[in-house]
């Protein structure tokens, strides 16, 4: 057996198995190194367990409890954002549904754009307006319930997208 | 430790961090009462120092009782309360910058033994201390949560939101490099 430090922690932290514990004494009988890192480490574990542990002042709680009261009170944090994304997304869906036949127009569009995308790229580098550019290559005309319901899907992504990437703690 | 009360008729952490959120200042001071020792004990390990950790503790439950509205008491309170602990020792020690430990701040144990005794438990602790203070920090934070919270290794691993072989990993790692500090400090001293 090559020298077992895995064994040897588990072995400490009592979380060894009959059969492997026997092993690893057989081990341990034969190999002084893992002997010596065995006794540092219980050695060590104790020592650990012994650290003086401080005992809080008689009015630490009061203290905290004085310097809260100093502060506003806790606000709940409306949990509104996942009810917010979901309504938008449906709302956005409804839109997108609603304006079926511009989408699949749309669809249809950008499709076919592809073939024309070095071309236009070409236009929008050569310094013509970008948006106007594309929008004109596309031969989009987007009606208010597509608009929006991109928007509303846009915007309930955004928010998820925050959501995700809110540290919890702030602290 | 009188942490994580579960049975007896007391109300969970959880549901006392609900009334908290409410409102119940009562529910908060049970709150900090139940985890004072605990976080106390914890910064300590953090900070080897007993006025910064008192000092950090405070602070800690403070954070605490503004980031309430922002629990979900579906968790576990005393993994959210000991996360905000380990953050803030360690942002404090990145301000403190304090590279080593001051021996003379270092705490007097509980009990009252003899003063020879005193003296030499003091060296020991504070040598021990020392080298906690060396540890890199992730693996500090591990130890602290273990020998100061009296956490599990699953408990360390939902407060740190790290896997459990991690946890493991970390705590063999810094309990071999503080066998290797202390074991250099005995040789230097001798």
């Amino acid at each position: 057996m090559a020298h077992p430090d895995e064994l040897i922690r588990r072995y400490v932290d009592g979380e060894l198995e009959y059969s492997m514990a026997n092993a690893l004494r057989a081990h341990l009988d034969e190999c002084a190194r893992c002997r010596h890192n065995l006794a540092a480490l219980e050695r060590l574990d104790a020592r650990l367990s012994d650290l003086d542990h401080i005992v809080p002042p008689r009015d630490f709680a009061a203290q905290v409890q004085a310097r809260a009261t100093t502060l506003a009170p806790p606000r709940h944090a409306p949990r509104w954002h996942w009810p917010l994304a979901g309504l938008l997304a449906l709302c956005g869906t409804l839109a997108l549904v609603v304006a079926n036949d511009q989408l699949l127009a749309l669809a249809a569009r950008l499709l076919g754009a592809a073939s024309d995308l070095s071309e236009w790229t070409m236009t929008v580098l050569g310094g013509a307006n970008s948006l106007s550019a594309g929008t004109a290559l596309l031969g989009l005309r987007a009606g208010p319930a597509l608009v929006l319901g991109l928007c509303m899907l846009g915007l309930a992504g955004l928010i998820v997208l925050r959501r995700s990437l809110e540290n919890p703690l702030e602290a | 430790v009188e942490a994580r009360p579960r049975d007896g008729g007391q109300p969970s952490d959880e549901a006392l961090a609900r009334r908290a959120q409410a409102g119940d200042a009562d529910a908060f001071a049970t709150l900090v009462v139940r985890y004072q020792r605990a976080v106390l004990n914890l910064a300590y390990r953090m900070l080897g120092d007993v006025q910064e950790a008192e000092d950090v503790a405070q602070d800690v439950f403070i954070r605490a009782y503004q980031s309430l509205g922002r629990f979900d008491p579906s968790r576990r309170f005393f993994s959210w309360l000991y996360r905000i602990a380990v953050n803030r020792c360690l942002s404090y020690r990145d301000r403190a910058r304090h590279d080593t430990l001051d021996a003379s701040h270092s705490a007097l144990p509980d009990g009252a033994p003899s003063p020879e005794q005193q003296a030499a438990q003091h060296e020991t602790q504070a040598a021990i201390r020392q080298a906690i203070a060396a540890l890199p920090e992730h693996e500090r934070a591990v130890v602290a949560l273990r020998y100061g919270a009296d956490l599990s290794y699953e408990e360390i691993a939902a407060t740190l939101r790290l896997p459990l072989g991690t946890i493991k990993t970390r705590l063999f790692r810094a309990r071999q490099r503080l066998a290797g500090l202390i074991e250099e400090e005995g040789d230097g001293s001798s």
